[in-house]
């Protein structure tokens, strides 16, 4: 089962900032000491970069779309 | 097909929810009437019998196939990449994803609301993160992960092409070992 949670906690759930992860990946990634602490230290710094990218990518998408909607 | 199409005899076919809108005398395609669906009826139908073709889908799949294909072939004139226009979370998933969230943000972090929308968790969920939990599967990744190294072709490239000096021998071992 997968559910959405921020990836980093500091900051609110929005769409550059929720991620898809199993619930145990989940649990896991929320009960970690400090924002993101956990997948940076379980993953490769490879993981957390593609993470922080598609984020990225998906931050410009949703404020291209916003822009249309408000121009329209 | 053929299964669906047999099972039109006697009891209505239980898979079709579309059962009730397809027109009971839609025989304009079955086989030997010509029209751009003909050929194909009469391959996906062989060995179906006329006599139960009144309560058959292969109409509307014919037509939902030309659809199909007549997108794929307007993208691929006008150079655009061919994206599903319809999303393949239904409205229940959607929601249901939505509404975890909503109550994990209460929950876990005290946030007393959420400025995402249902439709921004399908974005997420389909075009971001494709339906995947992005973090490897640990059963599936053996341990040590495998790296790339160099090769000893490369050792031998390397000084002729202004490296400061090639990798030893020693510290070669010993990546070719991390790497198998």
């Amino acid at each position: 089962m997968a559910i959405l949670t921020r990836w980093d906690r500091a900051r609110p759930a929005a769409l550059d900032n929720l991620l898809l992860l199993t619930k145990v990946c989940a649990e896991q990634h929320d009960a970690a000491a400090a924002p993101r602490a956990a997948a940076v230290a379980a993953r490769s710094p490879h993981f957390v970069l593609a993470v922080e990218r598609s984020l990225r990518r998906a931050a410009e998408e949703g404020a291209a779309w916003r822009a249309v909607g408000t121009a329209s | 097909m053929v299964a669906l199409r047999r099972c039109g005899g006697a009891a209505p076919p239980s898979l079709l929810a579309v059962y009730h809108a397809i027109p009971r005398d839609n025989v304009a395609l079955r086989p030997g009437d010509g029209g751009g669906g003909a050929e194909a009826e009469a391959a996906a139908g062989a060995g179906a019998s006329d006599s139960d073709s009144r309560y058959s889908a292969t109409p509307a799949l014919l037509a939902a196939l030309g659809h199909a294909a007549a997108a794929a072939a307007l993208t691929a004139l006008a150079a655009q990449p061919l994206t599903p226009s319809a999303g393949v979370m239904s409205r229940g998933q959607r929601d249901d994803l939505w509404k975890a969230l909503v109550r994990r943000e209460r929950e876990s972090f005290g946030a007393g609301g959420c400025d995402v929308w249902p439709e921004d968790v399908e974005y997420l969920t389909d075009e971001v993160w494709g339906h995947r939990c992005p973090t490897p599967d640990p059963t599936l990744t053996p341990t040590p992960t495998p790296t790339l190294t160099l090769t000893p072709t490369l050792t031998l490239i390397l000084p002729r092409c202004g490296a400061a000096a090639a990798p030893s021998r020693t510290r070669h071992s010993a990546a070719s070992r991390h790497s198998c």
